[in-house]
This record gives C-alpha cells, structure tokens and sequence, in this order.
C-alpha cells in the first residue's frame, strides 16, 4: 500500500515535471550570450617559426639565391618535424609560392606556379587561388576567347537547324518550310555578322598585353601578324557601322548625320567608295537645304503689297499695340478679299481668337489656312508650322498620338513582329521582304493571342500622356483642360502611377471626395512601398516624412509617420547582420577565437537558450545586438534582444575572422561568394584597426550587409551549371501550333568584362 | 555657217549648264511685311522663361529669323518704303525681336524710332525702349565673362572677394526686381524673368569657377547650384540646371579619386559615396524625363559616370 502510494506520487511528480517541461518550450537563457574573452597565452615559437620568419625575411627583400636557400632551410625543417611525429605545418607550399613571386616576370611566375600546383599536399584554398593566377596567363585568355567566339557562332547555328527539325517532330508538313527558314536565317545572320566578333576583340586587347608587356619574346613576335589582322578586322567593322548608320540616316532624311558617319566611315576605310558616295549624297542635299533655308530668309524682289496699303498697318499697329485685330482684319480682307494680304489678315484674326480665349476656333482657322496651296499663299506654311508644333498645339500632339497608338495596335495585332515591316537585314528591301515570306502564315496564325494579349495588358499610351501633360502645362485653364486631367488620372490609374494620378485629381474641382481620398490612400501606400526599398536611412526618412505630411488623412500616412519615429528612434549607425545559419556553417566565426558565442545558442536545443535565425548584428562602434528565441521558442515571433559592447580586441578578431572565412569560402566555392559592400569592409576596417568606436552617422557609412549561409541563400537545391555541352529543350509556339524537343547547344557565357568591349 | 555653228555651240551649253535647284514653295522668299509680322506678334506673348521660344516652319528661332525676314524686306524694298507708312512698324517689330535676342540696346533704339512716330505704337514704344534701356544697363552689372564687350570696353578681372562679387550681383538683382514689376503684363515679362535666371546661373558659375581657391569653396559651389535649382523649377533650363549640378557632383567624384587613389589611406568611402550618389540621382531624375533633349545627355552621361566609378575597387565602393 505505502509502496503504491510512494509509486503513485512519484508517477504524479513525473508527470508534474513533464508538463512543466512541455509548458515552457524554450529556456530563455540567463547568462550572458557570449563567452568571456580567452586570454592569449605567451607562445613560444619552434623551429618551424623560426624558419618561417627567416624565409619571410629573405623573401621581402631582393636576393632571391638569398630566399630560394632560407627555402631550402624551411622544408629541412619541415622534413625534421614531420620525421619527429609533429603534424605538417602546411607552410611549405606558401612559402615556395612566396619565393616563386619575388620575380617580375610574370611568365616565369606562372611556370613556377604551374610546378608548385604539381603538388597533391597544397591547401585546396591557396590551389584555387594559385590556379586562377596561372589561368590568368593573355596568351592562355586569348585563346580561350577565340575558342568560345566560335563555339557560340557555331552553336548559334547548329541550333537554328536543331531547333527547325525538333519543332515539326509532330508534325512533318512544315518541316521543309522551317528548315528553309532556318537555313535563310543563318544566312543572314552570318552575312549580319561583323567582320570581327567580341570575343575576338576581347583576345586582340590581350594579345596587345602580351606583346607590349613582352616585347622579345618569340611569341610576340609571332602575334604581330595575328594582331594585325584583327586589327584591320575592327577597323572593317567600325567602317561597316558607319555606312550602315550613314545609309539609315539618309533613309530618315538626317543629312547631317549622315555626313559625320560617312566622314567617320572615312577615316577608316578612306577612299572607300560606298562611303565616300554617302557623304557627297549628305553633302549636297545639306547644301540644297542650305539655299532653301537661306531663300526662307530673304525677301521677294517683287512690289511689296503692304508698303502703301492703309488697312494693313492698321492691322499691324491693331496686332503690335494691342488694338481690335478681328475689326482691323476683317477690313482688310474685305478691302481685297483675294489679294495678297488676305491671308495674313485671316492668320491675325485666328490668333486674335485664340487670345480672346476660342481655342478651338483659332485651331481650325489655322487649320483651314495650313491647308491652302503653299506655292500661293505663303500664309499657310507659318500656320502649318503651329498646327503641327507638339508645343504650340498640344491639343492635336495628343490626339495624333491616340490616333498613332490605336493603329499601332492594330498593326501589332495584324501583323506581329511585321508591323514595322519586314526587319531590317542589311540587305535590298525587296529582299528582306522576299525573307519574312515563310514567317506570313504564322504570323497571322498569332493574331487572336496577340487580340488576347493587347485586350489583357495592353501597351502605355506614352505619348499621348505626354502631350496631355504638356498641354495643361501651358494651357491650366484652357478649352481641354478638364478633359485631359480626366484622360490623366484615368491613365495613370490604370498604370498604377498614384502619386501622379493623386496630384492630376486634387486640380479637379468636381472630383469626388471619395475617389480622391481613395487616389490618396493608394498614392501614399505606393510611395510608402517605395520608401522601403531605399536603402539610404537619410533619403528613407525624407521619403517617409513627405508621405505623412502630403497623406495625413491616409492609413498609409499614419503608418509612415509611426515609421518615421520609430526608425528615427532605433536608428544605428550599422546593421551588419551574421545569421544563425552562417554562425553555424562556420564554427570558426562563432567560436572562441571569434565572437565567442556560447556553443548552447547554437547547439540546437532549444531548452537552453538558442540564437534566433537573424542571429548577431553588429549596429556599430563595439556594440552587437544578439537576437535569441523568445519564450514561445517560435522562429517567427520577435526575438529577444541583447545588446552587449565587446571588446577592441574581440571585434576586430570578429571581423578579420568573417572576412578570413568569407575569402576562402568563396574561393572553395564560388556559390559562397558573399558580395561586395564598401560600406562594411569599411567599417571593418575601422573596427580592425579599434578605431570603431568613434560613430560614423554618415547615411553612406551605413551596411545593412547580411552573413547567411549557403542553405539560406540557395535553400535546400543549389542549382550547379551543367557541365554538358547539350541541353534538350521542349519548346511550342501558339502562333504555328508547333510542338517539339531538340538538343541545343550551350554557348559560352561572356566575360565580365565583355560589356567593355561592346 | 559659223553662226550657226557659234548658235547651235550656244544652245548646247546653256543646256549643258547647271540647272538652279529650283526653290520649294515651302521656303519661297517672304511677300509682305504683314507675313512677318502677324508671325511674329503670334509669339509676342509667349513665356519663353517656361518654355522654349517658338520655332518658324524652317525651324528656325522664331524672332531671329523675323528679325532677318525684316532687314531683308527693308534692304530690297528700301524705294518702296521711303514714304514711311511702315516705319513705326517695322521699327517695332525688330525692337520686340531684338529683345528677345538679349540685343537689348538695339531693341532700346528700335523703340525709340518707333516712337518717334505718332500713332498707337508710341506709347508702347516708349515703354518698351524704357525698359530695355533698364535691362541694358542691368546686365552690365555684375562679373560676366561671357558678356559681349561693349565698344572699346576691356574684359573685367573676375572679383577677388566674394562677399563684393555677390553685393555686383544682388544689385543687378535688385535692378532687374524693379524692373519685373514695370514689365508685368507686357511682353517683356518673362525677357526679365530670364535675365533674373541668367543672372542666378551667372553667380553660380562664379562660384563653380573659383571652387579651388576657397577652403569651402566646394561647398559654396554645390550651394549656389542648388539655388539655381531651386529658384528657378519652372523654368525651360530647369533640366539644365539639374544637369549642372550633377556635373558638378560628378566632377568633385573624379578630383577626389584623383587627390585620393581609392587604394590609399586617405580615401574616405562615405564621402564618395555621397558624391556619387548625388551625381546619380540627378542625372537619373533628368534621364526619367520623356520627351526632352535633356534626357539623351543626361542617360549618356550617368553612362559614362558610372563607367567611371569602375575604376574604383569595390572593397572601396560598391553601387547600390
């Protein structure tokens, strides 16, 4: 009984414990977050040390028989330690790499390098870093450049032929169709191709390098005729350009330019023919223009008609001392209603209208007059001239541009990608038309999806918008104000501009004041949207200040001004943030020789204290913010903050350690690559040299940079470039109901420093 | 004999002469003095500080070439016009193209023979050729490098003390204040409007110009920019005035990487960070504007600022 009792109260304190222990999911840690600095102890170097720091020595100075001995001295030593049982001290491919750079020849040092990679014991970061070094070799590059200029070549038209078999795997009727098609594109474009290609510009400059670096050399000298030849090549293709632009600018009646690119197309290529025929054609129809231009200006040797009339300078006095020009020009047309001052008299009267406020009126006058013949009435060409001015006569600018942008659309609609006519080839128009035969069928097979597509999101009316703000520029008050205010808001509510539609709609005196403050809320929701991606605090703050004082009705304005204050509040002057997850993937950095974090926030157990998966933020001076789990033990609920100041030591031991990790990381794994940000190493350098406690508030000294580990950055798949030179594609296409799979070939990827070259 | 071949020699050449390129109907000669100045009185009272000054059907500026259109009428038609019907008017007309050509004292002048005459005109003649002889004498003020010499006149030293540069230059102000009140509501409103901007931009460009002599004078310079900027946002030149101050920022980037390599020491992050932030952001807000001129340069030059900015290492800068 008494032993049921005692088994009964223990079960009952079991039980109580468990629930205890299920109740509070997560200890919430009292401690403090991180470890107590270790104290370095006083170490006493060994031979190795010693033979290192001789080496070293030799080798920052000039005598490189001097170096090679103290290297030769170094791995004696090493031979002895590894003979004694001592672990290898993995010096020795460091120090032959530092012994191999004392040389100034580039060449040598990359044979060297080369011989020292032989070496299966090199730690795999510096064998990375010695094999871009060797890798970085102009011959080598240049090559590799060329190598990959004609496998994209290739490649592009291997797959046009690829892709034309694949696609009418199902269907055969179209086959000879696409692959004629095909054939004829890769045609044109070998014949669209310049004489010399990037990738083949990209190995000239490095050719150039190599011989300007290595003058003597046997190979240089066999580059000089290689690069030669390229080089006319370029200046082929810069000649080529310029005709094609000086042809295209004469097409387009730019006789000016056409003139510059033929003069250019010259000096590369002079006495070329075709451009010297360009720019005699520019030359002479400048200098018609010219002569017409200067006939423009003079006056005909005719009688002058107004000389002695009577009612025309009382027209011109009417006009020029703001006299009754509609009374003065109605009397000289009705003195000589078909004489030579008629039309001046009408083209007075219609802009007497338009001051008196009849826009319209004015506008169709001048219309009507910008209609007569030019040859007799000379009038017309100067009411032409405002008609068809976008700045004089906003009005007709926009509704042109309606006009040309729904016959836009129905030429998209019609006639696809042909709506521009047939691409431009570089060849005979004919022909190129003759080109877009086979493409004919399809495209108008792709009209009711190009029907679907302009009804779902059809294109900005750019233009008309345009010419819309332009007219109530000029013309706030004017006849179609009300009008284009109303097409405004319409228009950039539909392109989701609020902030514009917002300010367009609070001109509108009628507007409704529910549609206005619904403008607002969504104006100051867009703008508050904006505010967050900006990534400088100072321009953020003045973002955010402006949306609460231009919104203050809104819920989007309170939330900006709480923003405001609140960001205003807990600003500091860094957020450099080491996830959990980085902390983890790299012990180092966590550990004791770095931030010295307790190992139980990151030991996985929860019931100890654990750090939250935003980890620790360094906010600047020597203060880390540490954020743990909160009591929930919930990954998603806010974190418990800790702020704690370390040391001068401990934060510059930090942050060598990151950037020690991070370089090698990257080069183990350039996935791991952790981008660069001025911002941060800067402040990294300031804490590594203890000077971090000063505060910098400058907004631009400001990182928000984020440590995360590979998991976070890539998740759980991270996607590796194929190594295979083959891809099989699956591809359909609405317009011609193709359907089909083909092999295509992967072409190179162009150089960083590719766009240097375009 | 020989005639005949002499006549048939004749006929040959005159058809193997050159025939003249025959003249378009669009750029006849102009007929009428009324032609020129109904065109011209259309464009009187436009805001040419807004906007950008008319343009005639050859696209030309529309008061020079009214202007020229009026010198060759009265250089061809000079017997027809000597009973002087016209004189007030052409006199005028040339005066209120003068004007806004800045040839203020010619318009002065033009003014003042308009006036002469009796008539309408008279009155606004006399007003007109008061206020350009005011505009005249004000533009005078002030250092100008740019500023045409006067007969005889020798080109100014540019001011050693700033605070003397400034007082030359508020006193133009003050003139050209005066003188936007008298012009209020006459055609001349936005000509002094312009000489008000021309006058802001001219200090400014001082004080761009002397940058490297004073400890602030960096300072000063990007101050009197924004100034610029900021008192003139309705003018046409407000993308020019944006795309000065970028110029400037932009050129204070490239002389602080080359009085500090971004490799050494002295090279502060934040501080060309703040350069080009500043450069970028307005050669951006010019190159967002549709349908200006302005937005080719400016999107060429961010281009090329940004091809600059490669030359710094990115541990020492790194774009947003």
């Amino acid at each position: 009984m008494i032993a049921s009792r005692l088994n009964s109260a223990l079960a009952l304190a079991a039980f109580a414990a468990i629930a205890v222990a299920c109740g509070t999911p997560a200890g919430v840690s009292k401690e403090a977050p991180l470890a107590p600095l270790e104290g370095r102890v006083a170490y006493l170097p060994d031979d190795t040390d010693h033979a290192a720091r001789a080496l070293a020595e030799a080798a920052l100075g000039t005598d490189d028989t001097a170096a090679r001995a103290q290297l030769a001295a170094f791995e004696t030593t090493e031979r002895l330690r590894t003979a004694t049982g001592d672990p290898p001290s993995g010096l020795v491919a460091y120090g032959r790499n530092l012994v191999d750079s004392m040389t100034n020849d580039p060449i040598v040092y990359r044979r060297a390098t080369t011989i020292l990679l032989e070496d299966d014991q090199i730690d795999p970061a510096l064998r990375k870093q010695l094999e871009m070094e060797v890798a970085d070799d102009p011959l080598l590059l240049a090559d590799k450049r060329i190598w990959e200029g004609r496998r994209t070549r290739i490649a592009r038209d291997v797959n046009a032929l690829s892709e034309a078999l694949g696609r009418s795997l199902l269907n055969f009727i179209f086959l000879p169709i696409r692959v004629a098609q095909a054939v004829i594109n890769v045609a044109v474009a070998e014949h669209l191709d310049d004489p010399i290609s990037v990738q083949q510009r990209q190995a000239l400059a490095h050719w150039k390098q190599y011989v300007e670096s290595h003058p003597e050399t046997p190979e240089a000298h066999e580059l000089i005729a290689r690069i030669d030849d390229l080089q006319q090549r370029w200046f082929d293709t810069k000649r080529r350009r310029s005709v094609r632009a000086a042809e295209q600018a004469l097409d387009h009646d730019q006789n000016a330019l056409a003139l510059l690119l033929a003069d250019r197309a010259l000096r590369y290529a002079p006495g070329d023919k075709t451009a010297t025929r360009l720019r005699d054609e520019a030359a002479a129809r400048l200098a018609r223009q010219q002569a017409d231009l200067e006939q423009s200006l003079a006056s005909t040797s005719g009688p002058l008609p107004d000389a002695n009339n009577f009612e025309a300078h009382q027209l011109m006095v009417a006009l020029l001392a703001a006299g009754d020009v509609p009374a003065m020009s109605d009397a000289l047309l009705a003195a000589d209603p078909t004489g030579p001052l008629a039309d001046g008299a009408r083209f007075s009267h219609a802009n007497a209208l338009g001051e008196a406020g009849q826009e319209s009126a004015m506008w169709d006058a001048l219309a009507e007059l910008a209609g007569d013949d030019r040859a007799t009435h000379p009038m017309a060409r100067h009411a032409s001239a405002l008609v068809e001015s976008p700045m004089q006569n906003p009005w007709e600018a926009f509704e042109a541009a309606e006009g040309g942008d729904t016959r836009k659309a129905a030429g998209f609609i019609a006639l696809g990608p042909l709506a521009g006519g047939a691409r431009d080839r570089d060849l005979p128009r004919s022909v190129e038309w003759l080109l877009e035969a086979p493409t004919l069928m399809p495209v108008l097979g792709g009209i009711p999806w190009r029907l679907v597509q302009s009804a779902v999101a059809p294109p900005e009316a750019k233009a008309p918008a345009r010419a819309a703000a332009r007219y109530l520029n000029r013309y706030p008050n004017g006849e179609h104000a009300a009008v284009m205010r109303a097409w405004l808001v319409e228009h950039d509510s539909r392109e989701e501009h609020w902030v514009r539609a917002h300010a367009t709609a609070s001109e509108i005196p009628t507007m409704p004041s529910d549609e206005l403050a619904e403008l607002a809320e969504k104006a100051a929701s867009q703008s508050l949207e904006q505010a967050g991606k900006q990534k400088r605090r100072d321009i953020r703050l003045a973002i955010l200040q402006s949306i609460a004082e231009r919104y203050p009705g809104t819920e989007s304005g309170r939330r900006a001004s709480d923003a405001l204050h609140a960001e205003i509040a807990e600003a500091t002057e860094q957020q450099i943030r080491i996830s959990r997850g980085y902390l983890i993937e790299n012990p180092v950095v966590a550990g004791a020789s770095g931030l010295g974090l307790r190992p139980a926030l990151i030991d996985g157990d929860k019931h100890n204290g654990e750090l939250h998966p935003l980890g620790v933020t360094l906010i600047g001076g020597r203060v880390l913010e540490i954020a743990t789990l909160p009591a929930s033990g919930d990954e998603d609920d806010e974190p418990e903050l800790v702020r704690q100041t370390v040391s001068v030591e401990r934060l510059s031991r930090t942050v060598s350690l990151l950037e020690e990790t991070s370089s090698r990381n990257a080069l183990l794994d350039p996935l791991a690559e952790q981008g660069s940000d001025a911002r941060r190493d800067f402040f990294f350098e300031r804490a590594r040299l203890g000077v971090a406690d000063s505060p910098d508030i400058r907004p631009t000294a400001e990182s928000t940079y984020a440590f995360v580990a590979m998991r976070e950055k890539y998740n759980m798949v991270r996607s590796r470039e194929s190594i295979l030179p083959v891809e099989i594609v699956i591809s359909g296409s609405l317009p011609d109901f193709g359907l089909g799979a083909f092999p295509r070939l992967r072409t190179p990827r162009e150089t960083p420093d590719a766009v240097l070259f375009k | 004999m020989r005639a005949r071949a002499v006549l048939v020699a004749a006929v040959f050449a005159l058809g193997c002469a050159a025939k003249p390129h025959p003249v378009p109907p669009q750029y006849q000669p102009v007929a009428s003095v009324l032609e020129v100045v109904a065109t011209l009185r259309r464009h009187l009272p436009d805001d040419t500080y807004r906007f950008q000054p008319g343009l005639d059907f050859t696209g030309r500026n529309i008061y020079r070439a009214s202007l020229i259109r009026l010198e060759s009428i009265e250089s061809v038609h000079a017997d027809s016009l000597r009973a002087g019907n016209l004189d007030d008017v052409l006199a005028y007309s040339k005066g209120r193209a003068l004007e806004r050509l800045r040839a203020y004292d010619l318009a002065a002048e033009s003014h003042r023979a308009a006036a002469e005459r009796d008539g309408p005109l008279r009155e606004e003649a006399r007003k007109a050729a008061s206020l350009n002889e005011g505009l005249a004498e004000a533009i005078q003020l002030g250092y100008d490098p740019d500023r045409p010499l006067r007969n005889g006149a020798q080109p100014a030293p540019a001011p050693v003390d700033a605070n003397a540069a400034i007082a030359e230059y508020d006193r133009r102000l003050a003139l050209l204040d005066a003188l936007g009140d008298e012009a209020n509501g006459t055609f001349l409103d936005p000509v002094v409007k312009e000489e008000v901007e021309r006058t802001d931009v001219t200090r400014a460009q001082y004080f761009v110009a002397r940058r490297n002599l004073d400890p602030d004078g960096n300072v000063r310079a990007l101050a009197e920019l924004q100034r610029v900027m900021t008192r003139h946002r309705e003018s046409k030149n407000a993308n020019r005035h944006m795309l000065a101050l970028a110029d400037l920022y932009a050129a204070m980037a490239e002389e602080y990487v080359m009085a500090r390599p971004p490799e050494s020491l002295l090279f502060d992050p934040p501080a060309f960070q703040e350069l080009v932030d500043a450069a970028s952001q307005l050669y951006e807000a010019v190159a967002n504007q549709d349908g200006t001129p302005e937005k080719l340069e400016a999107a060429r030059r961010l281009e090329a600022f940004l091809a600059f900015t490669l030359r710094v290492d990115r541990d020492r800068f790194s774009p947003q």
